[in-house]
């Protein structure tokens, strides 16, 4: 214990030389400037790489969603036709925009009824593909639920541009899609 | 001499700010202004397909050819102001199934070929299916233009074995246009159930050629004539075909807007003794097209005093329409004098009228 107390008063009494000899000890204005341009120069970079780091993240989420905003723009189609035979909807579409598109989900339901909630998956055209080019028409055919033969239907078609679409994914950015209804009447 | 101490830090702070501005947010800033520069084009783009696709305006009928092997015909009128290219025509046969589908694109049987370009108020295009019509069978007509619209012809579906609309051409409808004066444009649309409704003509009318006879192949219904000469005179007539099938439609009023006939057709026997009254009656008929106020006013070379005033009014003067106006005149002084009616600067005949002792 005494020598914790000794060791305490020796403590103070340096505190109290170095406040005696306060005027006399210091660093130079060079070494203050270097420390302290330092300083800026370090809270500087930190700032630089928050900022570069915040600007990038920006700059690449604000193009991502222009892209597909643009890609939402260009996207059209319209149904030409509908026929219903042995149980299959053949869906004629016609890509009227000006972007390659993919049909993520066909959605056929009677007329007046509530819409069943979409189930998306990539649709594959009469010719074995599921990219419907600019200016493209091309058939898909639906199977369709015995029940809804001889009813006035509604046929809904979801799409979405090609450069957003997500084959991992196909539900992915489907707010960013088009949805075409088409009346087909018994 | 004492030298000026300056902070170094603050310089160092200063040309980090001035880096990170234009080396980071300066370029954000202008790529966000690309980016929006890239989506408004494409918003733009959007709305111009989508306004001129809103402004295609085609006539299409579909009908079955009897004179030539029954086949499937059908006709396009582009009726709008922007030119359309015709992409498809589809025709569907009910009783085939998926066998009665016939899609006409590229390189397809149709004649003409498609995709077929067909400028404002060209003339009508037939496109020939080659597909022969079957008695009985029921065919849906489609059209698909390159900006996404479908026409479908009013007589579609079409029955094989009935031409087409039974009804097309059914009566011819004789319109003869009279009286049209020399130097004015007329216009003249036939609106009801004509292939192409409204039909319109427009014709300049010259001193050798002033009426004009036209035929319309019609259907049983009602038909609405107009006729105006583009400065206000208008005339529409409404018939029912079959029970008119020939109508005339006068222009002698077309040229005049505003026209008046001013006589004086009553006046005393001459002479009459002074100091007496009588009576001057003049006529004044309404030979325009607009509906007048007319005043009429007495004019004199006498002193003689006018009873009634010098003016008389006429409202609401109908075209054709004749309206009557008197003054009442005393013969204050010996002498022939002349009497005359002026109403919007048109001048009557003038009377002579002598008062005597």
């Amino acid at each position: 214990m005494n020598i914790f107390y000794t060791y305490f008063k020796k403590i103070i009494e340096i505190f109290k030389i170095n406040k005696r000899n306060k005027s006399r000890i210091g660093i130079s204005p060079v070494v203050s400037n270097v420390i302290l341009a330092s300083t800026t120069l370090l809270i500087g970079f930190i700032m630089i790489g928050t900022t570069m780091n915040w600007s990038l993240t920006t700059s690449m989420e604000y193009g991502v969603a222009t892209e597909k905003a643009i890609a939402s723009q260009k996207s059209n189609l319209i149904i030409e036709h509908v026929q219903i035979i042995n149980n299959k909807a053949y869906i004629y579409l016609y890509n009227i925009g000006r972007i390659p598109l993919r049909i993520v989900c066909v959605n056929i339901y009677e007329l007046g009824e509530a819409p069943p909630s979409p189930k998306y998956e990539l649709k594959t055209f009469t010719d074995g593909k599921t990219l419907l080019d600019i200016n493209d028409f091309k058939c898909l055919i639906e199977d369709i639920n015995p029940s809804l033969i001889g009813k006035s239907l509604v046929i809904r078609v979801y799409a979405i541009a090609f450069t957003i679409f997500d084959p991992y994914e196909p539900a992915k950015n489907i707010e960013w899609g088009i949805k075409i209804d088409y009346l087909y009447n018994a | 001499m004492h030298k000026k101490k300056k902070a170094i830090s603050n310089i160092v702070a200063a040309i980090i700010m001035f880096a990170t501005l234009f080396s980071i947010i300066i370029p954000l800033i202008f790529y966000i202004q690309n980016e929006n520069v890239l989506y408004n084009s494409a918003v733009i783009e959007r709305r111009e397909l989508d306004y001129y696709r809103s402004q295609e305006d085609l006539e299409v009928h579909a009908y079955e050819d009897l004179k030539d092997n029954n086949k499937i015909k059908v006709e396009a009128y582009n009726k709008g102001d922007i030119s359309v290219i015709i992409e498809r025509i589809w025709i569907i046969d009910r009783n085939l199934g998926l066998d009665g589908i016939y899609i006409f694109e590229n390189n397809s049987d149709c004649t003409p070929d498609l995709p077929y370009l067909l400028n404002p108020r060209e003339k009508v295009v037939t496109f020939d299916t080659g597909i022969k019509a079957i008695v009985g069978h029921f065919y849906d007509v489609k059209i698909v233009t390159r900006r996404g619209n479908i026409y479908i012809p009013k007589e579609s579906p079409l029955q094989g074995g009935h031409g087409g609309n039974p009804a097309k051409y059914a009566y011819s409808l004789i319109v003869t246009i009279v009286n049209m004066h020399p130097g004015t444009t007329y216009n003249f649309t036939l609106v009801g159930n004509v292939p192409y409704s409204p039909y319109t003509l427009i014709y300049k009318a010259t001193a050798s050629v002033q009426d004009i006879s036209m035929s319309f192949g019609v259907n049983a219904g009602e038909y609405t004539l107009y006729m105006s000469d583009g400065a206000g005179w208008n005339i529409e007539e409404t018939i029912s075909v079959p029970q008119t099938l020939a109508v005339v439609m006068d222009c002698s009023l077309s040229h005049i807007m505003y026209g008046l006939e001013v006589t004086i057709y009553s006046y005393p026997k001459n002479p009459l003794k002074i100091n007496s009254t009588f009576t001057i009656r003049a006529k004044i008929k309404n030979i325009g097209y607009s509906t007048l106020d007319v005043v009429a006013v007495l004019r004199t070379n006498s002193t003689w005093e006018i009873i009634s005033g010098e003016e008389q009014y006429i409202e609401d003067l109908q075209s054709m329409e004749e309206a009557i106006v008197s003054w009442d005149v005393k013969a204050t002084t010996i002498g022939k004098f002349g009497f005359w009616v002026v109403a919007d600067n048109i001048e009557s005949n003038a009377v002579i009228i002598e008062a005597k002792k």
